[in-house]
């Protein structure tokens, strides 16, 4: 039995990043989206309290109300990022996985 | 004061060092976070509903955007209703493994819909609800079911449902009518 060390850890990097590669950009839209909201909605509420349609103790309300929206998006936005490493973990385990059930003959892993 | 930034090589060199001790120890493969569950996906989709169908009720009770909406005591039965609902959907995630996101998520909107009531009690107007209320709220719903749905893992998800923006994209002008 052999086992080419260097080529399954450069293997593992690659599968690994192929999934980060496949997989961030939807997050960093999602995130990025996110953001132009919750600044929008901030500008929204500055407004409304120029303009006298609310009062300073009610403006404050709404801000920890966006404010509480917007940590909800950034738990969002780290759960989506855990599944991401969750999936680039897995990808590079499936190489050793594969190359060392090959290299012994029957599935040990 | 400490630099807490990891570079990509050092984030690399601690992704194999924790795949070398799981492959290790014995485990062939990882979960971080906790499976989908078909029942929080309905149970938040349906409280999405009801809050939209609230909000819009709401709005129509005044005319222009600095008049007051309906009463809150006219309204009771929604904050009661939204309140259980979303008990619900907390223990249940409270009882699967590894989904403590979810149920910080949710408490962050319990607490969002508990200042809605607060407000409401104070006196809304129809601006509020078009300018911040709608967009706080449906953020919280969109951040909810993205994340649940991405659970699924390698399933496609529905571009429709999730990873879109959460309100329409609107400017500062405010209400022009």
């Amino acid at each position: 039995m052999s086992l080419d060390v260097d080529a399954i850890a450069k293997d593992m990097i690659s599968a690994a990043k192929g999934v980060v590669d496949q997989k961030w950009p939807a997050t960093r839209e999602y995130f990025e989206s996110e953001s132009k909201m919750y600044a929008q909605r901030l500008a929204s509420v500055a407004k409304m309290y120029a303009d006298g349609i609310i009062s300073e103790k009610r403006a404050k309300e709404h801000i920890a109300l966006q404010n509480e929206a917007w940590e909800t998006t950034l738990l969002a936005v780290n759960g989506l990022s855990q599944i991401l490493i969750e999936e680039a973990l897995n990808a590079a385990i499936k190489v050793v996985r594969d190359a060392v059930n090959k290299a012994i003959g029957f599935v040990l892993l | 004061m400490r630099n807490r930034t990891r570079s990509p090589a050092s984030l690399w060199a601690w992704l194999i060092t924790l795949f070398v001790a799981l492959v290790l120890g014995g485990c062939s493969t990882i979960k971080l976070v906790g499976d989908y569950d078909e029942q929080i996906d309905k149970g938040v989709t349906q409280l999405q509903k009801d809050v939209e169908t609230f909000l819009v009720k709401l709005e129509a009770t005044a005319q222009k955007p600095a008049d007051k909406v309906e009463n809150y005591d006219k309204n009771t039965k929604f904050y009661e209703d939204s309140k259980v609902a979303l008990s619900g959907l907390r223990v249940r995630a409270d009882a699967m493994e590894r989904n403590s996101i979810t149920v910080r998520m949710l408490d962050r909107l319990s607490k969002n819909i508990g200042r809605l009531e607060e407000m409401h009690q104070e006196g809304l107007v129809k601006a509020e609800i078009e300018n911040s209320i709608r967009g706080a709220l449906n953020s919280q719903f969109t951040a909810i079911l993205t994340f649940e749905l991405a659970k699924k893992r390698g399933e496609k998800i529905d571009d429709s449902r999730a990873q879109s923006p959460s309100t329409p994209k609107s400017t500062v002008e405010g209400d022009k009518k």
